[in-house]
This record gives C-alpha cells, sequence and structure tokens, in this order.
C-alpha cells in the first residue's frame, strides 16, 4: 500500500505566503500593461481631434480650401504641435494660443485615470490566479509532507519491528541463558530501539503541532486538583531519586479553562524532566501557581544539575544537542520541550526557562484564565 | 495444532513472527505476498491468519477480502499486524473486518496474549 504519488512533481519556489498584501501598482505598472497600447491609441486619436479642431477654428478664420493638405504636409506640423504659442499660417501676424502641447501632456493621466479599474480588475484576476496556483502547491507540498511522513514512520517502524521483537525474544531467554555481557548487549539493543521508536512518536506528534492537527478540547479544571493528580503520579519516580516535591499555591488560582489532557501533558513533562535532573543525591521539586492578570503562572523548580547559559536559547527547539553541562545522560529524546512549547501557545500561553548551572532550572508556563479555541 | 497462516514481506519480521507462534506452540506456514496468500488458503483451511498490510502485490485489506470470499473462512479471524501505526489506524482496519491489530514495532508479550486468545 506504498502511498506513492503520480503527480509530476512541482519546484516549490517562492514566497508560499497566502496573505501577502495587495501590490500597490505604480504608475509604471500601469503605462507598460495592457492598457497602456489602448492609452496609445487614444492618445493618437486625441491629437487628431485636437488638429481638427485647430485647423477647423483656422479655416473658419480665412476660409482656407486646402486646409487638409495643409495639415498633412505642412513640415511644421511637429513644431506647431508641440509648441505652445505659434504664429498663425495667414499673413496676419498674431500669436495664438495651440493647447495641444498640454492636452498631450494631460492626456496620459487623463487615460491612466480612466484605464485605473480596469488595470486595477485585470490585476486582481491575475492575482487571483496566482493565488490560486500559490494555494495548490502549498496543498501539494502538505500532500506530499504528509505522504512523506507516513511512509516514513512505516519504513522505521517496519524494521524497528526486528530490532526490537528478536532483542526481546532473546532478552526473554526463549533462546536460552545469556553470559553477563550478552544480558547487558541486548538491554541496550532493546533500549535504543525503544529510544529511536519514541523520537519517531515525538516526530509526528511535534509535525501535528505545527500543522495545526491537534484539537484541543476546553474545559473548567481545577488546577490544584490536577497538578495534585500529576505529582501523584511521579511520586514513586521521586521517591526512588530521593526527590521532595512540593506544593506552594497561590489560594486565587482555582479553576481555569484550557484542554485538560495538554495541561497534564506539559506539567507532567516538566516534573518528569525536574526528577530526571535531580542530583545524585536527590533534591526538592517546587510547584508553584501564582496568579497574574487574567493569567495562572505555573512553575516547576529543582534543585537539580541546571542548564548552561549556552544551552538555554536552543532549548526549546527539537535537537539541541545539549552535550554540555548535564552530569547526567538525558534519557529524552530531544524533541519534548518542543513539543511543550508548541502545545503551551497552541493553548494560547507561553513557556520559558531560567537556570543557574549547577543549582536548578525554574520552567515556568503562563496559561490564560479562559483559553480561546481557534476557529 | 492450531493452523497459522503468515502473511508477510519482510524476511525478518517473518523470521520473528514465526518464532513467537512456533515458540507458542502453533503450526505456521508462510506466505510473502497476496497471490501467495490466497493461493495457500485455498488449499488449506487455517484456523488463523496474520495479514500484513504494505505487501509488494495489494494491500492486506484486500487479500482479506478475498480470502473472505471462500465460506470456510467466514469465522476465521484475521488479525492484521501493521507498521502503520499512526492515531486513527486502529480503528480503520478494525472497521475493515480485521478481528485484532497489532501495531509493528510489535510488544512481544503483548502479541503473545493475543495469539492466545485465538488458540484452537
Amino acid at each position: 500500500m506504498g502511498t506513492k504519488s503520480e503527480d509530476e512533481p512541482i519546484e516549490l519556489k517562492g514566497n508560499l505566503k497566502e496573505d501577502e498584501p495587495h501590490p500597490v501598482e505604480t504608475l509604471t505598472d500601469m503605462v507598460l500593461s495592457r492598457a497602456s497600447i489602448q492609452i496609445l491609441i487614444l492618445i493618437i486619436l486625441s491629437i487628431l481631434a485636437a488638429q481638427i479642431l485647430i485647423m477647423a477654428l483656422s479655416y473658419t478664420r480665412s476660409s482656407f480650401p486646402t486646409w487638409l493638405d495643409d495639415i498633412i504636409f505642412n513640415p511644421l506640423f511637429l513644431v506647431f504641435l508641440l509648441s505652445p504659442f505659434t504664429g498663425s499660417e495667414t499673413e496676419v501676424s498674431f500669436v495664438v494660443f495651440n493647447p495641444t502641447p498640454f492636452v498631450l501632456l494631460l492626456l496620459p493621466v487623463v487615460y491612466i485615470f480612466l484605464f485605473r479599474p480596469w488595470a486595477k480588475r485585470a490585476a486582481g484576476r491575475k492575482r487571483t490566479e496566482e493565488m490560486r496556483i500559490k494555494k495548490e502547491r502549498i496543498e501539494y507540498a502538505r500532500k506530499v509532507k504528509n505522504e512523506y511522513l507516513i511512509n516514513m514512520s512505516h519504513e522505521l517502524r517496519t524494521h524497528l519491528n526486528s530490532i526490537i521483537g528478536f532483542s526481546e525474544l532473546m532478552k526473554q531467554k526463549i533462546t536460552g541463558e545469556l553470559n553477563v555481557k550478552q544480558n547487558s548487549y541486548i538491554n541496550n539493543i532493546h533500549s535504543s530501539g525503544n529510544t529511536l521508536l519514541a523520537i519517531i512518536s515525538d516526530l509526528l506528534d511535534l509535525n501535528k503541532i505545527e500543522t495545526g492537527k491537534v484539537e484541543i478540547v476546553v474545559e473548567k479544571i481545577s488546577v490544584p486538583e490536577t497538578i495534585t493528580e500529576n505529582i501523584d503520579h511521579i511520586q514513586e519516580k521521586a521517591a526512588k531519586q530521593n526527590v521532595t516535591i512540593k506544593k506552594e499555591f497561590d489560594p486565587a488560582v482555582e479553576h481555569i479553562e484550557t484542554d485538560k489532557n495538554i495541561f497534564k501533558q506539559i506539567l507532567g513533562n516538566l516534573l518528569d524532566n525536574a526528577v530526571k535532573f535531580s542530583k545524585e543525591a536527590g533534591g526538592i521539586v517546587t510547584v508553584t501557581t501564582k496568579k497574574e492578570g487574567d493569567m495562572v503562572k505555573i512553575s516547576v523548580s529543582d534543585t537539580g544539575v541546571g542548564i548552561r547559559e549556552i544551552d538555554m536559547n536552543k532549548l526549546f527547539t527539537p535537537f539541541p544537542h545539549i552535550e554540555s553541562g548535564l552530569t547526567r545522560k538525558p534519557h529524552g529524546t530531544g524533541i519534548g520541550l518542543a513539543i511543550l512549547k508548541g502545545l503551551v501557545e497552541l493553548c494560547g500561553g507561553t513557556i520559558r526557562a531560567e537556570s543557574e548551572f549547577g543549582e536548578g532550572s525554574t520552567f515556568t508556563f503562563l496559561l490564560p484564565l479562559k483559553t480561546e479555541k481557534k476557529a | 495444532m492450531t493452523k497459522v497462516l503468515v502473511v508477510e514481506d519482510n524476511a525478518l519480521n517473518m523470521e520473528l513472527v514465526c518464532d513467537i507462534l512456533d515458540a507458542k506452540g502453533f503450526s505456521t506456514e508462510r506466505a510473502v505476498d497476496g497471490a501467495e496468500a490466497i493461493k495457500k488458503a485455498e488449499k488449506v483451511i487455517f484456523d488463523l491468519i496474520i495479514m500484513d498490510i504494505a505487501l509488494p502485490d495489494m494491500d492486506g485489506i484486500e487479500v482479506t477480502k478475498i480470502i473472505k470470499t471462500n465460506p470456510a473462512y467466514k469465522n476465521v479471524p484475521v488479525i492484521a499486524l501493521t507498521a502503520y501505526a499512526l492515531k486513527g489506524d486502529r480503528e480503520k482496519f478494525l472497521e475493515a473486518g480485521f478481528n485484532d491489530y497489532v501495531p509493528k514495532p510489535l510488544d512481544v508479550s503483548e502479541f503473545m496474549k493475543i495469539i492466545e486468545k485465538y488458540k484452537g
């Protein structure tokens, strides 16, 4: 069922933003557009009309019989056209005002304004067409990306099935007893296989958040109760590592309207990290709530190993590759905090981290008292 | 002995599934694509079918439909064993008529529990 696309690949170039502002047509655009041809024809017609008008005036003044010849063959025709003041052709030598050059100068402006709505409509049509093509390309890119992710996930899972499956069989000693080293190796293979599986799941989750496919269900939840549920969940693990979890709740924080599962996921992950990165000797994790305007601030502070300053700004990006600063090897996929950031923002909140290396870290997220569900 | 037809194109996955089934006391028959599965299912009526979905010639849903046209297969359970394991896939396959759905990578203990249900 390999879902290979038969469509021709479309080169995805240029800006694919849908909501670009409508470009303002400049005078140059207008003149160079198709409307300019019509403008040109109209200008020529106008020159002729102006000439006929002027000549007709001269004709009535002097009963000029061959006026047509004069218009066409007079070598001064152009000079006449372009000079605002000109001597009359007749013997009576006085200066008449020739409006033609002004008309000529004015005409393009007049026509551009006359044709502006027409040109705008044409540009609008072109724009709509471009938008349609862009939209199709975006759709196509989304489709390709989605199929790619489905296929990638399928392929990786197929091979992980062997890695995890066979190592599991060996772990279960179906093939007989293993010596200590063999046992340790097979455990490593099995655990790495499971980490890879978690990375695939996380990548797909992150992609879902990024493409807006995660739907939030807003409901009224009790903040202290939900946090306590989360703490109960991790209590056993914390105790094993000698970590005590404290609560410092602001009585003003009671109910908020948000997605309960997302809330629990965010808090659960932060608590998990706080316990995971505790010092060898154990430590204290404190969960604090505080009302801040129409937001609720929830902090998870630990007395763990802390994060080096150099690693702070890439903390919420996928695979931050934090090599320095963690005395214990992290067991996560490296995508967890990026997912959390995406989830917090989905609920209309923000998340940040502060840390002092060697002293501990504080992760704080703010959520609105009432999360608006995006349409 | 419960006769199982395992339809799977990946050789390693085939070995894994058959090893588990053998260890659990099933008798296994292998088919590497849809055509072979249909042919083998005509000759012998199996008690259980384990069906991969992404097969080289056709998909497992289609293969199952063809096998099920034989009235003898009306009540034979078919388990989908597939690497299509995204959200909603389980529902999709159960709706398509599979009796059970096992996502890859399979959890050996979980898989053993499921096949145990169908042991005759």
